[in-house]
């Protein structure tokens, strides 16, 4: 939309009314800035949203959603932009709210618990934490990623064997409802500052930011969330060597053990991880195929083609790191490792050497703590092929989706969560650096739809991820929770100004529904 | 499992790293790891972020991943500045301390700053000039330095001092002063200081006197490629019609114009920051601290000695001359010597760089008051540096803010340690 049309003016001045025009952008070089990230489909985003605005607190979010209801324009909301896709323009007059002035920080020592605004990330709570003796469960997106919209999206996380799913990890919240309400829950919802419990009289409210994806900011915007922290054996500095990116961190050997455990197929691998999961052994525990032992590692392209010639990676075959944390004592680990060399043993796997281990452990492992630098995976332009061992390297997704389904073995990375009673099967794939095309973006979707009953089917207990509004996905898997998804969308955000098309797309079922109709009275008519 | 990859692909930047701008700038996948500390080093929420920019303005525009999809747009026709009131001024605040570059390389071979450096020679080609800049550009072509000072007074600071004047007399080591020691009254010490203690140590020594001009580097950064290249030339011819084998200098941006860029414009010398140089004689014997100096400081890396002058080869640590300041100041004799959150490659910038000092300076000083900030928190007296630029900002940050932390050269303590 012309940024100088009437509507984009009223908005505009609307918007510095309410939070001064230091922080009211329209200009095109800082909206060119909120259009993409590296994961698929945000590439072929098309749109830049027209507003970006800097909110101080909950107050002055709950102006601009007011506002967006009062004048009718679509808004999101992304902090650090990690998942950006997933706020990206998607019509006119959309404004991107950034909430990078909302970064307190309150942790309760005694309480074991975190208050966190949205702009605050996962290496500062870590750091503040474990200066008290406590440690918060970082995702494979980085220490750099929001902590609090990791908790309401997404939420693995490295620890998540031992620590949970991020978004069962929520203790009280505040959130601005898609009409401007103020939501509070737990014992804030009780008329206390305290955020120590999540739950309150009825269904429980949390229920809005769980699910795998959480809504997006579909249902609301969430403003400030108290997540569990956890006990931490280690030191409150990170031991650390040498200068990025050869760096080093080797975590107290009384306390912390790492293990890498190699089996020959992705589901003799899962049989482990479901042994280890059924023992109640380790806090960091994950599956890996070699292409992933490779970003972890591997600082360069050149490293990765060197040490995968040399058959590196393969030594590790389908690897199982197991890190045992003595969170109770010293004695916890020796306990731990004593029990899963005998699960090793019994489940067919076999310690990765010991050359790999030694130089693979003090650079990647203690990341499980803070900062896994997933986002290595996307330096090599076409991304962690998914397929056997890693075996197929393609240029483009419509290559990928010609190659794929001739491969059995889909494994990349799979994390049992909640000591295996959940699991996830992360499958990556990126585009090649070419195809960044409508055609692409199609490609990815019909290779999902057509993989992921298969993975369902023969490999995992639980489903993967699919990156799509629910309309979309539910519907391929059989359940109605679209439906159910709609009404609540529809009940909370009647004007679909929140993120719409995101998480579910109303407009998108009432077009398919009235087509339906048209068609159906067409051929009644016809007949 | 197979061994080999049974579908290899055909782009050759799946195998190998080679620079290309666009190519850099779409593999930018907005991780915002550009806009923080390596989180392995985080010491505190409070000083946990590395781009002064970002930290200030907060939106992502004025950040390295912000100038990814600036260049893209600018490179695709999409964005001009004619569109955009902000848009140099986003290009241009940048301090090029090359932080953002740092961290990006924790991640992936990509080289962020090159990126923006390219962009804004650009845009100087294309004629997208910041009107800010051209005072500076001004001072260089009338008068060749970036301080407004007259060419006939460069020499000043070295008034009285006994050293060859290498238009008239050949040496084997070029002290080059630079432009803020030639023109800043309150660092002449520095630079007497370092030919004092380059001559007591034995050298051949000389200096080019008035006749010493700019380096090159502020123009570089700032996107003026063909400044850059004229004094490039013009030092080099000076040096070699003087019989020099060595540059030694006490000041980080020209230290990385020497070491880093200058052998593109085919020099052969031999450079030397000074206290790289002390810290060969202190290892080697040939000198020793033996006077007391108690006191307790802070080191400050400068940027373009510290991450800045690493070479850049994929995977391989980004090095800069971290070890060598820190090394001088332990030996000290009654020194207390304690380091900040933010050292090395995670160094927050003092914000003089780049041009932001002279065509920013609100945001160059709230960004030294920052690292004042900072090292007044290690409790330390005094806030040392090895660079003219980082120390003059600091200076000035600390007299708005009414600090009573000192700003010291390392060479201050040097010579008064021998």
């Amino acid at each position: 939309m012309p940024i100088d049309d009437e509507r984009h003016d009223e908005i505009l001045d609307a918007l510095i009314e309410e939070l001064g025009e230091d922080y009211v952008f329209d200009d095109p070089a800082v909206v060119e800035c909120y259009r993409r990230e590296g994961q698929s489909p945000s590439y072929t985003t098309p749109m830049n949203p027209e507003f970006v605005v800097l909110p101080e607190n909950t107050e002055d979010i709950q102006k601009i959603v007011r506002l967006a209801n009062r004048l009718d324009f679509p808004y999101s909301v992304s902090s650090t932009g990690t998942l950006g896709a997933y706020a990206a323009a998607l019509k006119s007059h959309w404004c991107w709210i950034d909430p990078k002035r909302m970064n307190e920080l309150h942790i309760d020592e005694k309480n074991m618990y975190a208050v966190v605004e949205p702009y605050v990330s996962h290496a500062q709570v870590s750091v503040e934490a474990r200066k008290k003796g406590l440690y918060n469960a970082n995702p494979s997106a980085g220490g750099q990623t929001s902590c609090l919209a990791n908790h309401v999206a997404l939420g693995t996380q490295t620890s998540g064997y031992r620590t949970g799913r991020a978004n069962r990890n929520i203790l009280g919240l505040e959130m601005v409802l898609p009409d401007g309400e103020i939501l509070r829950t737990g014992t804030l919802a009780m008329g206390q500052d305290e955020f120590f419990w999540g739950e309150g009289p009825g269904p429980d409210l949390r229920g809005f930011v769980r699910s795998h994806l959480g809504h997006l900011g579909a249902l609301g915007i969430v403003t400030k969330v108290a997540v569990k922290l956890f006990p931490w054996p280690g030191p409150a500095m990170l031991p650390t060597e040498g200068v990025a990116p050869q760096k080093k961190c080797v975590l107290p050997d009384d306390r912390f053990r790492w293990h890498l455990i190699r089996y020959d197929t992705t589901l003799e691998g899962i049989e482990g991880l479901r042994a280890i999961s059924k023992a109640e052994i380790g806090s960091v525990v994950a599956l890996f195929g070699p292409w992933n032992m490779s970003h972890h590692y591997s600082t360069s392209r050149e490293e990765h083609w060197k040490l995968w010639d040399e058959g590196w990676f393969h030594r590790f075959g389908y690897c199982v790191l197991v890190g045992i944390w003595g969170v109770t004592s010293e004695k916890q680990v020796d306990y731990e490792e004593k029990v899963l060399e005998i699960l090793v043993e019994k489940t067919g796997g076999k310690p990765v050497d010991k050359e790999l281990t030694d130089k693979w452990i003090p650079h990647v492992a203690a990341r499980n703590v803070i900062d896994p630098l997933a986002s290595r995976a996307q330096r090599i332009p076409t991304g962690i092929p998914p397929a056997q061992g890693g075996g197929i390297v393609y240029d483009s997704l419509s290559d990928g989706k010609r190659l794929i389904p001739d491969h059995d073995d889909l494994a990349a990375w799979i994390v049992p969560i909640d000591l295996g009673h959940f699991a996830m099967h992360a499958v990556f794939a990126a585009p090649g650096a070419g195809d960044k095309s409508k055609e692409a973006e199609e490609a990815m979707k019909a290779w999902q739809m057509a993989a992921f009953p298969k993975i369902l089917k023969e490999q995992v207990a639980e489903a993967g991820v699919i990156g799509g509004p629910l309309h979309m996905v539910a519907p391929a898997f059989g359940s109605c929770q679209h439906t159910m998804a709609e009404k609540i969308k529809k009940a909370l955000d009647p004007k679909n100004v929140a993120n719409p098309g995101r998480f579910i797309n109303v407009e998108a079922m009432e077009a398919a529904r009235k087509a339906a109709a048209e068609k159906a009275q067409q051929e009644k008519e016809n007949a | 499992m197979e061994e080999k990859p049974v579908y290899v692909s055909k782009d050759p930047r799946m195998y190998k790293y080679s620079y290309d701008m666009r190519a850099v700038a779409e593999d930018c996948v907005r991780c915002s790891n550009c806009k923080w500390m390596d989180p392995w080093e985080m010491q505190s929420k409070q000083f946990s972020k590395i781009c002064p920019m970002n930290t200030h303005y907060l939106a992502d525009a004025f950040s390295s991943q912000g100038r990814m999809d600036l260049t893209l747009a600018i490179l695709d026709g999409k964005l001009d500045p004619d569109d955009s009131p902000l848009l140099l001024d986003i290009i241009y605040n940048c301090d090029t301390c090359g932080g953002c570059d740092a961290m990006c390389k924790r991640n992936g071979d990509r080289e962020v700053l090159r990126v923006t450096l390219d962009l804004r020679a650009k845009l100087v080609e294309d004629g997208q000039l910041l009107p800010q800049h051209m005072v500076v550009l001004e001072s260089l072509r009338r008068e060749d330095n970036t301080m407004m000072g007259k060419r006939a007074d460069r020499a000043q600071w070295a008034e009285g001092l006994e050293v060859k004047e290498l238009t008239q007399e050949k040496a084997e080591v070029a002290f080059h002063a630079g432009c803020h020691i030639s023109y800043n009254e309150e660092l002449w010490n520095v630079g007497r200081t370092a030919v004092k203690l380059l001559q007591k140590f034995g050298l051949d020594v000389g200096i080019m006197g008035k006749d010493e001009t700019c380096c090159g580097c502020k123009a570089y950064d700032m996107g003026y490629r063909g400044e850059y290249t004229k004094y490039a030339e013009n030092n080099i011819e000076a040096w070699k019609t003087a019989g020099v084998k060595t540059v030694v200098t006490a000041c980080a941006d020209c230290y990385w114009a020497f070491k880093k860029m200058y052998p593109e414009n085919g020099s052969t010398f031999e450079v030397y920051h000074i206290v790289e140089y002390i810290a060969k004689l202190l290892e080697e014997g040939a000198i020793k601290f033996t006077n007391s100096v108690p006191a307790k400081v802070t080191y400050h890396d400068p940027c373009h000695l510290g991450r800045r002058a690493a070479d850049y080869i994929p995977g391989e640590p980004l090095m800069g001359v971290y070890d060598a300041p820190r090394e001088i100041l332990r030996r000290i004799p009654g020194l207390t010597f304690v380091e900040m959150e933010r050292i090395k490659e995670n160094a927050w910038c003092c914000g003089a760089g780049g041009g932001v000092y002279e065509a920013f300076p609100e945001h160059s000083q709230w960004t030294a008051s920052q690292r004042i900030e900072e090292a007044a928190a290690t409790g330390a007296e005094a806030i040392v540096s090895a660079c003219p630029w980082c120390e003059n900002n600091f200076a000035e940050a600390a007299a708005e803010n009414e600090s009573p932390l000192q700003v010291l050269d390392i060479l201050n303590l040097v010579d008064k340690a021998l």
